[in-house]
């Protein structure tokens, strides 16, 4: 692979980071949401092939917009393939740096003992993992994927109220789906989805991630 | 309630066991991945964690850049980019994506090896198991493997597992010697020498996969191999295949064959040749140590001879001369076989007779000693030891008395006693029922083959057969004129006026109608006509000067069939004895011929056993020496007078009953008369 396609693909993916993280919650400029590609390669360098940049250069903090203290990390490692020990080193890092929150944008995968490893921190430490074809483009702004908005625990309990429902009486959605992660639901959370209808001209269904 | 919440209790401790099992697993993935760990802990680890977790170490190793294989500290360098690897030393394709992950091939191996042995069974359910000894192969001599082949399936793979086949085929063929056991505990003793419990010691070494490189078989034999004997012996066990019916057999005994030659080569050439082959190979099978195995596999143990004994025979010496007698021992099972049909027939007679005369046997040290690795060195091979032991016994006898008179002549009164059984008598009365009259004039007509009604080289047969090809030709011109005129109308009137000049007469016509019925009556009798008895002959005498006997024009004729039957048989069975007799198949083959076409042969009679169409063979070629000289006097040829002696013997015979049999059959056709 070319230099020039490489740029260009860590630009897509680290645009799309960026984008997620402003779906999320947290404090992204504006500048760095709509970086051209000259601009990535003016910020970073575009030739990956002798690390300008590498992609450990790419790592991404960002902070809550509500709680400046709920940071979270992006990392992108340097190995194709992912092992226990990347894992580990950034384990230690967030520790010192007292983050609970981060994402490993992984180039091919992980071995099953390093998904393992993100497993058994999960109580205090969230890791998530996406591979890089996964980020190329940002899937909620696909036609068919519907508006979906994470509700706070206040609207959730006021939605069961309103409508006298148990948890367990709405719909459902998986953890595991690619919306779900690209918002990095747990469960429990509630998401809002809202649809275009040629009838009532929006419609509103509530999914429950389980 | 009590009784669900116990359920639950249950359950829990179950489930967590089952987590407890697998993070124990996740532990022990974590520490096998830091740097290298000694061997007996590797071991212990390989009973707690699973194939997929193993699999997980050497990535993740890989990963750190250190050598997949858990006790190798070596760190990865230089990984090729590449996914294949072809190695033009040995014209192969292999994947390396799995390679890229060690050191070395050796590593890979060694890897491999340790995987497999990683029970499958799920982590918590181990604990009822009975723990499965976890052996590591040794680092240090082995080839490694430089990963999975892609492409070129290697010929010698595939001669390998078709001989295996082939092998196994034989095994079954053979079963009818299980039925003297006592012979093969004799054959025990006999090999009871504290050299074959050594060779027992290499082998038990070898099945623990511990010595490699170990030969499998010590260097009892032939320190004083005299050339010379081992030259006959070869010779005998060459001529004495019997070809049985399978045609996997016959390419097997082939091969045997061919091997034998070559190792009779080398025991003439070098005493003290120095090849070892590969134990992986010894033990599988004896037939793929032939040139074919022999590439850098000898070489890498080549190191590793050891010459216990310190005699100059080496360990291929051993194993080839073992071959030599294991072939020769199967060529009498095959024989002997028949004779253990007979109850009464004297192989057990024979035993006491060999204890007598241990001095006799003693005098062929060659022969004995070599049994002795018969015996030994087969003992790994489960049922196929039982053949070569039981019939080994029966050879060693035969090899010593063949050198002492007195006692064949002994051996030969125990067989004329019990003659009815033999198949000699079997074979004999079929003999009969097939010479004919026209046997008994080829067989006498001084050498003047030209007289056989039934030879095509007959100028009379000859004539005929060419006018009938002109008459078929004229009708298949007729068939095409018909067709000639539905196809165009302007040719009609031209093929009509042909068609009318072509009308054969009367006479002719009538002809060939009489030829026809006598085709007709040919192949509703399925034989001859004048086949039909005595007072038909006359008759059909007389048809012989006035008709021509037509060659068969129908291919599916039954007599042509059976014809063709014990033809094809007998080619089997004949190159074996045509060596013995230093006669080539040309010499034979239009003699047989013409003899078997003056045969009577009926449905019924025309099957036997592929050990009895060999002596159906020896009849026949007896016959034709009556009538041609250099038969004759092939037979009276030392090396074949041994030869049928020892083969006859076989079965309880000798050459006077074979001659007074052929007498007797070719009388038949008189009394007939």
């Amino acid at each position: 692979m070319d230099d020039q396609q490489e740029t260009y693909k860590l630009w897509r993916i680290r645009k799309t980071v960026m984008q997620l993280c402003h779906d999320r919650g947290y404090l992204v400029t504006q500048e760095e949401l709509d970086q051209t590609l000259d601009g990535f390669k003016a910020q970073f360098g575009d030739k990956p092939s002798e690390r300008k940049p590498s992609r450990s250069d790419l790592i991404v903090l960002v902070a809550h917009n509500d709680d400046p203290t709920d940071q979270m990390f992006v990392f992108f490692p340097d190995e194709s393939k992912v092992g226990i020990k990347t894992i580990k080193t950034y384990c230690q890092r967030m520790q010192e740096e007292n983050i609970m929150r981060a994402i490993i944008v992984v180039q091919t995968g992980m071995t099953p003992s390093a998904k393992q490893a993100l497993v058994e921190m999960a109580p205090k430490y969230i890791l998530e993992q996406f591979i890089e074809s996964e980020l190329l483009i940002n899937i909620t702004e696909h036609m068919l994927v519907p508006e979906h908005k994470v509700m706070t625990p206040e609207e959730k309990v006021e939605l069961l109220n309103r409508y006298k429902l148990k948890e367990s009486q709405l719909p459902r959605i998986q953890q595991g789906d690619p919306v779900a992660r690209y918002f990095g639901l747990k469960r429990g959370q509630v998401v809002k989805i809202i649809r275009p209808s040629e009838t009532a001209g929006r419609y509103v269904s509530y999914r429950l991630v389980v | 309630m009590g009784d669900k919440l116990e359920k639950m209790k249950i359950h829990e401790t179950t489930v967590r066991h089952r987590v407890e099992c697998e993070e124990r697993a996740f532990h022990i993935v974590n520490k096998l991945i830091d740097g290298s760990i000694d061997e007996e802990y590797l071991i212990h680890c390989g009973r707690l964690i699973s194939r997929e977790h193993y699999s997980d170490i050497i990535d993740e190793r890989a990963i750190t850049l250190l050598c997949g294989y858990p006790l190798c500290g070596n760190s990865l360098e230089n990984i090729p980019k590449k996914k294949y690897h072809i190695s033009t030393r040995t014209n192969k394709v292999y994947d390396i994506s799995e390679r890229k992950n060690f050191c070395s091939n050796q590593c890979l191996k060694a890897s491999k090896h340790f995987h497999t042995q990683i029970p499958e069974s799920p982590l918590w359910s181990r604990e009822r198991e009975l723990d499965t000894e976890i052996v590591l192969l040794p680092n240090k001599n082995i080839k490694g493997i430089l990963g999975d082949e892609v492409v070129g399936e290697s010929p010698k793979k595939l001669l390998k597992e078709e001989l295996l086949r082939l092998e196994e085929l034989d095994k079954r063929l053979s079963p009818s010697n299980k039925e003297s056991p006592e012979i093969r505990l004799r054959g025990r003793t006999l090999g009871e020498t504290p050299k074959q419990k050594l060779s027992e010691k290499v082998k038990t070494g070898k099945d623990t996969d511990k010595l490699p490189c170990d030969g499998c078989i010590t260097n009892v034999i032939c320190d004083q191999a005299d050339a010379n004997r081992t030259d006959i012996l070869a010779c005998e066990i060459k001529n004495l295949t019997i070809s049985d019916g399978e045609n996997g057999t016959m390419q097997n005994e082939a091969l045997n064959e061919k091997m034998v030659t070559n190792s009779v080569l080398k025991l003439k050439g070098s005493e003290s040749l120095n090849l070892v082959r590969e134990s992986e190979t010894c033990q599988k099978n004896r037939i793929t140590e032939s040139p074919v195995s022999g590439d850098d596999e000898t070489k890498t143990s080549h190191g590793n001879v050891t010459d216990r004994q310190g005699s100059s025979v080496s360990q291929s010496e051993g194993s080839k001369m073992d071959q030599l007698m294991k072939l020769l021992a199967k060529k009498k099972s095959v024989l002997s076989a028949m004779v253990d049909v007979q109850p009464l027939i004297p192989t057990k007679p024979l035993r006491p007779l060999l204890q007598g005369t241990n001095p006799i046997s003693l005098q062929c040290p060659n022969v004995q000693s070599s049994s002795t690795v018969d015996a030994s060195g087969q003992e790994n091979q489960g049922e196929a030891i039982k053949i070569p032991l039981a019939t080994s016994d029966v050879m060693v006898t035969e090899s010593g008395s063949s050198e002492k008179p007195v006692k064949s002549s002994n051996f030969s009164n125990g067989g004329t006693k019990n003659l009815i059984f033999s198949p000699l008598q079997r074979i004999c009365p079929v003999l009969k029922s097939w010479v004919s009259e026209d046997t008994y004039m080829y067989i006498f007509s001084k050498f003047e083959s030209k007289e056989t009604p039934m030879s095509f080289s007959d100028p009379k047969i000859k004539m005929g057969y060419a006018d009938l090809c002109k008459r078929l030709d004229m009708q298949q011109k007729d068939y095409e004129n018909i067709v000639g005129e539905l196809d165009g109308a302007t040719r009609a009137e031209e093929t009509k006026g042909k068609n009318l000049k072509a009308t054969p007469d009367y006479e002719a016509l009538k002809k060939e109608a009489e030829a026809f019925q006598l085709k007709v009556t040919e192949f509703l009798t399925g034989k001859r006509p004048q086949d039909k008895g005595a007072p038909d002959k006359q008759v059909t005498e007389d048809d012989d000067a006035d008709h021509i006997i037509l060659p068969s024009v129908d291919a599916y004729n039954q007599q042509q069939i059976r014809m063709k039957i014990v033809l094809y048989q007998l080619d089997k069975s004949l190159p074996n004895l045509l060596t013995p007799l230093a006669l080539s198949v040309q010499d034979v083959s239009t003699l047989i011929r013409e003899l078997v076409f003056t045969f009577r042969l009926q449905k019924d009679n025309i099957l036997f056993k592929p050990s009895e169409w060999m002596i159906v063979a020896i009849f026949i070629l007896k016959m034709l020496s009556r009538k041609s000289r250099p038969i004759a006097m092939a037979f009276h040829d030392e090396s074949a007078t041994k030869f049928f002696s020892i083969l006859l013997k076989g079965i309880g015979h000798t050459t006077e009953d074979l001659e007074k049999l052929t007498d007797e059959i070719l009388e038949s056709c008189h009394v007939q008369l």
